[in-house]
Parts: C-alpha cells; structure tokens; sequence
C-alpha cells in the first residue's frame, strides 16, 4: 500500500526486474518470498521513470542480498515458529567472496496449517511455501557481470466459508459466525486454492568509464498460477484458472559524465510478455490469451543550485497487445490494442537549515488498463465481473492518468526526528469495478460488477515522529490520514484504506551481561473505522428489490457495499530479542489482547475476523 | 512445469463446460397413468447478462405425481447422472405456497428443515436427495414452486438445512393448479 493505492498501481522492482505476474487480483500477493528480501524500499522523484509505466501510488524496490567481494564463506540458518497456523518457516543462506567472483545461495520453506481468529478456526487457511535462489558476481577491472536465479511456489488456502453460491448464500454466511464449514485445526489444503509459481533469471553486466557507465540487463520471469475452486466431481482437481505469464525484458542505461552541474542517465527499456491460458479448465477463460510489447525510452537529471537539488524526468512509452480470447459460445475474438503516454517527474529538494529539508515533486504517470479490467468475464471469488470491452455496450478503456504532487518536509534535530509527507493524486480514468445489476442464473440471484472509469482524488498526510528519550528508550509515532473522492459523481470510492495511527516504545541495550543486542517494544495500532464508504445494500434488500422488480441500479450509477465498514480497532503488539554469540533469539506476541477484528481493505470481511493472537518465536544462527 | 507457447496467435483451445447447469426440466409422470408434463427453465448464456427463460408450471388438481428433476450443461452433458454418483453431498429443497399440494402438506422445507417433503429416492446414508420426489395436488390454485440443490460436501446430514452449502440451483417456478 502507498498513498492509498496498491496492487495493478504500485510497481514492485524485485532484485531490479519489474515483477510480472497476474496482479489483477487484489487478493494476489506477489510472488516474492518474504525471507529474501533484505531491504525494502519505496522511491521518491525523477529516478523512479527508469521503471516504467504502473507506478501511480509509487515504486517499491525489493533487494536480496547481493554477492559481496572478498567475503569469507559465512551464512546463516533461521527457524521461525508461530502458534497462529501453527506454522515453521525455515531459511538457510550462504556466500563466498573471492577478489573477482562471489556467490550466494539461499533457500526457505514455510509449512502452515489453519490459522485461527479469536473465536474460531479459519478452515482451510493453510499455506506451503517453497523458495531457492542462487547469484553469482563476476568482477574484472571495470566490468561486473551479475547472474541470478530464484524460484517461488506458494499454495494458498483460501477460507472454505467465503465460498457462496448466490445472494442467498451471501446472505447467511455475513450473518453467522463462525464461518461454514469451520473445523478442528489442520494442515490440509482443500479447494478454493491458489497456487503460484514464479522462475527469475536475471543477468545483468556493467561497465564503468572514466566519469561515466553502462549498464544492460535482460531478465526471464515464468508465472504460472492456478485457482481451484469448489466444483462438483473430479473438476474439484482441475483448476479454473490456469494461467502462464512469460515475461522477458531487456534494459539498457548509460550513466553520463556530469555536464556541468547536471548528472544523470538515459535509458531504453523493452518488455515482451506471452501469456496463455493452459486447457483442460472445463470452463471458459476467465482471461485471454495475449501478447504484449512495451518500449520505453527515458532520461532523468539532477542538478545542484546552491544547496537545493533539482531532479526531473521524462519517459515515453508505447504499450501494444495482440488479445484473443474465447466467449460463452466458444467463438473466438481477438483485438490489438495501442497505448502510450509519458511519464514525468520534476522535484526540488531544499535544505532549510542545518536540520530540516523540504523536498516537493511533481509527477506524471500512467497505466493501461490490465486485462482483467478489460476482458474479465464471469464469476472469480465471490464476484460475477465484465470487463471493459465485454459489456453489453463495450468501453474503449483509456488509460490511467495521474497527476500527483507530494512534498516532505523532513527535520532532525537533537532527540527528535520526523518527517510529514502530504500528497494529492487526481486520477484521471481511474478503474474500479462497479455494482451495475442483478444476474439470474441457475444458481439464483447474483449481483455482477462492470469495471468503470472515473476521476478521482486522493489526497493525504503521512507522518512520522520519533523521540529518543534517553540512550536506551525511544518512542515513535505514526499517523496515516487520506480522503478519497470521485470527483466526477460525488460517490464513494469501495476498498479505500482507512486511517490509521499508531506508537511504539522501545527499549535497547548493546549488552546486557554475557548477552548483546538486547531489544523489547510494545507497538500499539489504531485503525479507525472507514468513514468514506460508499452506501450498504445488504443482500437481503437487494433480493427483496429485485423480488418486487424494483431496479435498485437504475436510479444512479452510484457504488454501493454489501455491509457496513467495520468498526475501528486497536492491536497490540509485543517483540523481544536478544544475542549470543552467533546465535540470535527473537519472541514476540502479536494481537496481544486477542481483539475480534475486521480489516475493511480485506474482501475476507464479510465472512470472518481477522488472526488472534499469535505467539512467534525466530532462532537464528551465524554460520 | 510450464509450457512454452507453440505459437503466438494462439487463441484459447475451447473448452468443454461441464459444470455450468444450462437447463433444468421438472418432469411430472401421473401415477394413475397419463402423459409426464415436462417444463423446462434454460439459461443458455449462464454467468451473462442474459435472463433465463421458464415455463410455468401446471397441473391438473387432486392428481399424484411423481416428478423427476434432469439437470443439464450448456453443450447437452448430463448433470443429473453427476449429481447422482454424489449425491451424499447433494440434496434438493422444495419450498411451495401453502396449499398447492394435499401432500405433503405444509409450504416444504426450505423455511424449516421439518417441513415435510416426499422424497423417493436416499443417498447411502439414507439422507434424502430429491432428483426423485412425490406430489399430490390439491384444488385449483396458483403460487410459486422453488427448487434449490445444495452442494454440501461433508456436511450433508439429517438436520441440514437449505442454509448450508454452496447453491448448485436456485429457481423459483410459478405453478398453477387447474
């Protein structure tokens, strides 16, 4: 999540390749393994153009460790344990530098059974998980040539209780806890389930000159992933959706000398992109068939005026697909499709005095429309969905626009540090699905949803304050504020995160007796109830609607939710830790008052609370 | 694990959708002998926009049925005999205006679980199924007739109700006795 957006929004640049994979879904996690990452971070001005088009909210770059030069052979193994899904996820990692070569090898498991809210088991919310990765660093005079490769398998359960039939079965599962089906604990995974796996292989060579350098990289990702849902006989083993995604992109980038005051880099990017739907679902396509080229070209500057920075970018982009898809029917259709636009960043970043800087930027970005957006058809989780060139009347889907403008104003001085960033995002085209009618199949009623093209507006306040009470306390404090409009009707946005604040205190300690790098903290979160959501029309009204012919969609084009948002909620949070030696223990207690709790961004909602209380335990070894 | 594309122009191959109930018949047989009436619901473009179509259901008054319910997939592909080989996950519910019927008696059990239906055929667990059910009309009347088949998997018993289980069918029939 950045400045309120997610998902087909935010661009996620793992190990320096643009993660490709089926986001359309919200409920699609990316297929990263979380143990690898060793820092996470999100970009900010001019140098994010060099990513490509998608990045509206942001870009957030996921970094594995890199092999490291004259490095001595050293690792280390981690086991960590939770009470919650009873679960054990385990990672082993190991390298080896010499002067001109050095590699790393790394690989994980997780094994996870139920998990469980507060009152009752989550049936069949277990998860298997599986990752290796391999990179390896030649080094001569001025060239360095990098090679790596990762793999990712999940298998997701998803809870056996948020399976409906119609509105009816909607109807009932909202209003009863705990959840159907809701069992004794278990490590196994039945249908709905997802499964993904994710190939990367990357090679990347640079070559520095005197005062400047190139840098070129292509990668190869495989994405493959399966839904299976709950079907009748043996199409409980087949797979619904079965989708392979190949994507290869080739970057090129040449660092120049600085020019006078400006220092900086221009680019081309180009992405290929084949994806198929594998047969044998015994059901029609959720998705088409299609191929994609995208070609960018780009350049981003800095420039130092006095003590204020300015950088700027500018990319251009052209996106064309070749579609085809079946229907119903199992007639074929296929359209070829062009979209491009710029990308465009100019920020300044000024010092104010010794211990405060603002920083302003102002950016243009774009998306196409994902495929789900333009050609989904049918039922997926819980919702009957059209795309936009599906419909009865079909929607051309334009691109998505966004014009944003953040300023951070940053200040570190004495015992306080903090940082306040507000923004405002007009998305022009901005594509949400929309509830547009009632459906009646042979399972019953149905609400289905068009995905629609508005303008909206974000704007927010992110803010963080931290205290050093003394050398070994500290507190921080965060706070995430944002409203949300479509300006184009007035209504509510669905699915918009909520406000949230929350403290922490922290105790620390270099040594404590024979032990080193002793740690505690209490975290504490507060996330208020969504006061922007759009209005409720419970299932049961929207049957007895339709029962008396009464169209409820005709009135307006206005969204609308199924039920209320959830009540805001406090979690507590408590982490301990401590080392010996080489080796490092980790105890931590999350949700430790055991709230009963919804989150509102989580369709999961209407049918169950969120995890209880979830007692974690990480032993970690220094090889 | 992944297959590498034959081709770039491919489309999709077509598939076969099994799963898709298309078209449900009720099909009444007088027990004293006497032509099966049949009437048929068809909702050819399934998830899409489209509206189904039905007959209305009618009947001749203080007259015994027995009516038997087919199920079939978009491309003809029997769903009864599917449901028939599960039928311990599967069971059918009834729920009917109050005096269409002289038996059973009552408006069926989709209300209540109690409410009484003449079932004619069991699962191996002795549990009702319903593709097969008995039915005595009354006087002339008119009201609504509604069919629902639950997929309970594992969760089928003698005190399931309509509200367990994913709705496989869900149709509301008009019905005229006369």
């Amino acid at each position: 999540m950045v400045h309120g957006l997610h998902s087909s929004r935010v661009l996620i640049i793992n190990n320096g390749v643009r993660h490709e994979s089926q986001s359309w879904g919200a409920e699609h996690a990316p297929e990263i393994d979380p143990t690898m990452a060793n820092s996470i971070r999100l970009i900010k001005g001019a140098a994010a153009v060099k990513y490509g088009p998608g990045a509206l909210g942001g870009v957030i770059l996921v970094d594995p460790l890199q092999p490291r030069l004259t490095t001595p052979l050293q690792g280390s193994a981690d086991l960590t344990l939770h009470s919650n899904g009873r679960s054990a996820r385990s990672s082993l990692f190991l390298e080896r530098g010499y002067s001109g070569f050095a590699w790393n090898v790394q690989a994980s498991g997780l094994y996870q059974g139920d998990l469980h809210a507060p009152d009752y088991m989550l049936t069949n919310t277990g998860a298997r998980e599986r990752s290796a990765s391999a990179g390896g660093l030649y080094h001569r005079g001025r060239l360095d040539i990098n090679l790596h490769y990762s793999y990712f398998q999940q298998k997701l359960g998803i809870l056996r209780g948020s399976v409906v039939g119609n509105l009816n079965d909607l109807a009932y599962a909202m209003q009863h806890e705990p959840p159907a089906y809701t069992g004794d604990f278990s490590y196994q995974i039945t249908t709905p389930h997802q499964q993904v796996s994710h190939h990367l292989l990357k090679l990347q060579a640079a070559h520095s000159f005197d005062q400047s350098s190139l840098h070129l990289q292509y990668a190869f990702q495989a994405n493959h992933r399966q839904e299976f849902d709950v079907r009748r006989g043996t199409n409980n083993e087949v797979p619904s959706i079965n989708l392979e995604l190949l994507t290869h992109t080739l970057d090129a980038e040449w660092k120049h000398p600085n020019l006078g005051r400006f220092n900086g880099a221009m680019g081309v990017q180009g992405q290929y992109q084949d994806n198929n739907n594998i047969p044998g679902t015994n059901t029609a396509p959720f998705l088409p068939n299609f191929n994609s080229l995208n070609l960018g070209l780009y350049l981003s500057e800095s420039a130092s005026f006095g003590r204020s920075i300015v950088d700027a970018g500018l990319r251009m982009d052209v996106f064309s697909a070749s579609v085809r898809g079946r229907d119903r029917q199992n007639e074929i259709f296929s359209e070829e499709l062009t979209y491009r636009s710029l990308t465009a960043s100019l920020g300044l970043l000024r010092p104010l005095n010794a211990w405060s800087s603002l920083q302003t930027n102002l950016g243009l970005a774009w998306r196409p429309p994902n495929m789900a957006e333009l050609y989904s058809f049918g039922k997926h989780q819980t919702v009957v969905e059209y795309g936009m060139r599906r419909q009865t009347i079909p929607r051309e889907g334009e691109n998505e626009l966004s014009y944003k403008w953040v300023t951070t104003f940053s200040h570190e001085h004495n015992r306080l540090a903090m940082e306040l960033t507000g923004y405002l995002n007009y998305i022009q085209n901005y594509i949400y699905a929309r509830p547009a009618g009632i459906t009646t199949t042979v399972r019953g009623a149905f609400p289905f949803f068009v995905y629609d093209q508005t303008n909206a507006l974000l704007s927010g306040l992110d803010a963080s304050f931290s205290f050093q009470h003394s050398p070994r306390w500290v507190s921080s404090l965060r706070g995430m504020l944002l409203h949300t409009a479509d300006v184009q009707s007035q209504d509510r946005l669905i699915g918009i995160p909520s406000n949230r604040l929350s403290y922490a205190l922290a105790y620390s300690r270099e040594q404590l007796g024979r032990y080193k790098n002793f740690s505690a903290g209490l975290e504490s979160l507060y996330v208020f109830r969504q006061y922007q959501a759009p209005p409720v029309i419970s299932p049961e009204a929207l049957l007895s609607a339709e029962g008396s012919g009464n169209d409820r969609f005709a009135a307006s084009s206005s969204g609308f939710d199924f039920m209320p948002a959830p009540q805001g909620y406090l979690l507590l949070h408590l982490t301990t830790g401590i080392e010996r030696g080489r080796l490092g223990l980790r105890l931590g207690v999350r949700n430790l008052l055991n709230t009963a709790y919804r989150e509102y961004t989580n369709r999961q909602r209407y049918f169950s609370d969120e995890l209880g209380r979830n007692f974690t335990a990480t032993v970690k070894y220094h090889l | 694990m992944f297959i590498i594309s034959c081709s770039d122009d491919d489309a999709p191959l077509p598939e076969n959708e099994e799963e898709e109930i298309a078209e449900v018949v009720l099909t009444f047989t007088p027990v004293s002998g006497g032509t099966p009436l049949s009437f048929t619901w068809a909702d050819p473009d399934g998830e899409g926009p489209q509206n189904p179509t039905m007959e209305t259901i009618s009947l001749a008054p203080n007259t015994e049925y027995l009516m038997a319910i087919e199920l079939m997939g978009p491309n003809d592909e029997d769903i009864t005999e599917e449901i028939a080989e599960e039928d311990d996950e599967h069971m059918f519910f009834f729920g009917w205006t109050e005096g269409l019927f002289s038996s059973p008696s009552g408006s069926g059990n989709i209300a209540a679980r109690s409410g009484m239906v003449n079932y004619e055929d069991a699962d191996a667990n002795n549990q009702p199924v319903g593709l097969r059910t008995r039915w005595t009309t009354g006087d002339a009347a008119a009201g609504t007739f509604r069919v629902v088949l639950k997929h309970q998997p594992g969760a089928k018993s003698a005190t399931s109700t309509v509200e367990v289980g994913e709705s496989d069918v869900d149709i509301t029939w008009a019905i005229a006795i006369q």
